[in-house]
C-alpha cells in the first residue's frame, strides 16, 4: 500500500512537472501574463546560457541550445508585453523575434503573418530599423551610413523621394509603317512633356516604390 | 595558560605568538594573491567622474546582440542605468527613433575557456586537501570582440570596436565573482560611455 502510493506521487510529480514554456503557455491562457512571462524569460536565459558552451562532436563545434525553443521563448515574451498593453515593449520582442527566426532559418511564417496583422490593426507607424521589423514594413525613411556628425549639428528633414512612377509596360503594338513604329517607340509622358523618354529609358529609370 | 608558564616562557610565547601572528597575515595575502590573478587588455572605466556632467539625452538601444543572436541589451540597459549618465535610457526597436537622441546597436563575439591545472588533479589523490590553501585550480582565458553603432536620428554617427582579450586563475577560496560574459559586457559598456563622453560630448576628462 505504502509502496504503491510512492509510486503514484512519483507518477504524479513526474507528470506534474512541466517544462518553462508549458507552464508559461499555460499561464498565458489564464491571463497571467506577468508570471507566464517569468517562465518565458527563464527559458531564455538557460537557452542564453546553454548557447555559450559549444560542444566538439570531433569533427565540429555544435551548439547546446535549442533555436526553436528559444525562438518560443522570444515570441511569448512578446506576446505577454502584447497583451498587458505594452506596444512599445511588444514591437521590440517581435523584432527580436524575426532577426532571431532569420538567423536560425525558422519557420516563423505565420508567427510573422500574426505579428504583421497586429501592426497593421494598431496603427503602429513603420520604424525605419533596417532589419527585424523591416521586414514587414519596407520604409522609404532609409537608414544611411553617412561620415561622422557633431551632436551640435541641427540634421535636416529626410528628402523625399523622387516622384517617379514605375509605368506599367503597354503590349507592344504592330507597327504598319516604319513612321508608326518610330512613334511607338517614343511614348511621351503628358505629366512632363519635356523629356521624350524610350520605353528603354522607362525600364532603366531609378524609381521609388511607394507602399 | 600564561599563568603558569615561567617568565620566560611567557616572553618567548609572546614572540612567538607575533610572528605567528605577522606569518599568518602574510600566508593571507600570499594566498590572495595566487587564488585571484586576473589580466585584461582593456581596462575597467569607471564612471563616477561622469556624474557631474550635463547628460539631458535620451538613449535608446536597439540590441546587442550575438553570434547567435541572442539579445544582452538587458545588461547594458541595466549597467547604463546604474551609472546614471543618461537622462533616460530605454529598449527600442527603431533606429531612428523620434524620442531618443541618440540609438546604440551591438553586436559582439564571446569565448571562454576554462581549464583545471596539474595542481587541482594532483589534489585528488590527497582528499582535495591542498585545494584549502588557496593555491588557484582553474585557469580561464577568453576575449569579447564587440562593434557599437551610435545612430543619430536614423544616421549613422560612429562606430566603436573593442577587443579584450582575458586570463583568469581562480582558486575554490577566491571570494569575488569569476569573467563572465555579463562582467566582460559591462566592461566593454564602460569604454564606450567613456569614448562617447570624449568625442560626442566633448567632455575631455573622460579620457
Amino acid at each position: 500500500m505504502i509502496q504503491r502510493t510512492f509510486i503514484a506521487l512519483w507518477l504524479v510529480c513526474a507528470a506534474g512537472c512541466a517544462t518553462n514554456l508549458q507552464k508559461a503557455d499555460r499561464l498565458m491562457r489564464l491571463g497571467r501574463f506577468a508570471d507566464a512571462r517569468r517562465f518565458y524569460q527563464t527559458e531564455l536565459d538557460q537557452q542564453r546560457r546553454l548557447a555559450e558552451l559549444p560542444r566538439w562532436t570531433g569533427r565540429e563545434y555544435q551548439d547546446q541550445f535549442n533555436a526553436l525553443n528559444s525562438s518560443r521563448a522570444i515570441l511569448g515574451v512578446g506576446n505577454s508585453h502584447k497583451d498587458e498593453g505594452r506596444r512599445d515593449a511588444a514591437l521590440y520582442h517581435y523584432s527580436y523575434f524575426i532577426q532571431f527566426s532569420l538567423r536560425h532559418r525558422l519557420d516563423s511564417d505565420r508567427e510573422i503573418k500574426a505579428i504583421e496583422e497586429w501592426i497593421r490593426d494598431s496603427g503602429i507607424a513603420a520604424p525605419a530599423t533596417e532589419v527585424g521589423l523591416r521586414t514587414l514594413f519596407p520604409s522609404t525613411k532609409r537608414v544611411s551610413t553617412s561620415a561622422a556628425v557633431s551632436p551640435d549639428f541641427k540634421a535636416d528633414p529626410p528628402p523625399v523621394p523622387p516622384k517617379t512612377v514605375v509605368r506599367p509596360q503597354k503590349p507592344e503594338k504592330k507597327a504598319s509603317t516604319p513612321a508608326a513604329s518610330q512613334k511607338l517607340a517614343r511614348s511621351i509622358d503628358r505629366e512632363d512633356e519635356k523629356p521624350k523618354k524610350t520605353t528603354d529609358e522607362y525600364d532603366n529609370a531609378d524609381s521609388f516604390v511607394n507602399w | 595558560m600564561s599563568l603558569f608558564l615561567p617568565r620566560r616562557a611567557g616572553l618567548v610565547f609572546a614572540v612567538l605568538t607575533g610572528s605567528w601572528k605577522r606569518l599568518g597575515w602574510k600566508l593571507v595575502v600570499l594566498m590572495s594573491v595566487w587564488g585571484s590573478s586576473c589580466a585584461h587588455t582593456q581596462p575597467w572605466v569607471e564612471i563616477p567622474h561622469f556624474q557631474n556632467t550635463h547628460k539631458n539625452y535620451r538613449i535608446g538601444i536597439a540590441g546587442v546582440y550575438d553570434v547567435n543572436q541572442f539579445d544582452f541589451a538587458d545588461v547594458m540597459l541595466d549597467e547604463m542605468e546604474r551609472r546614471r549618465v543618461f537622462s533616460c535610457v530605454e529598449l527600442t526597436p527603431d533606429l531612428a527613433e523620434p524620442d531618443c537622441d541618440y540609438v546604440i546597436r551591438g553586436n559582439f563575439g564571446f569565448y571562454q575557456v576554462s581549464t583545471k591545472n596539474a595542481f587541482h588533479y594532483t589534489s585528488i589523490y590527497f582528499l582535495g586537501l591542498p585545494l584549502l590553501l588557496g593555491l588557484p585550480n582553474t585557469n580561464s582565458d577568453g576575449g569579447m570582440d564587440i562593434n557599437f553603432e551610435i545612430y543619430h536620428k536614423g544616421e549613422l554617427l560612429k562606430t566603436y570596436e573593442y577587443r579584450d582579450i582575458f586570463r583568469d586563475q581562480r582558486s575554490y577560496l577566491t571570494v569575488w565573482p569569476a569573467t563572465s560574459l555579463d562582467a566582460e559586457l559591462r566592461r566593454m559598456v564602460h569604454l564606450l560611455l567613456r569614448d562617447m563622453w570624449r568625442d560626442l560630448f566633448g567632455y575631455r576628462g573622460a579620457a
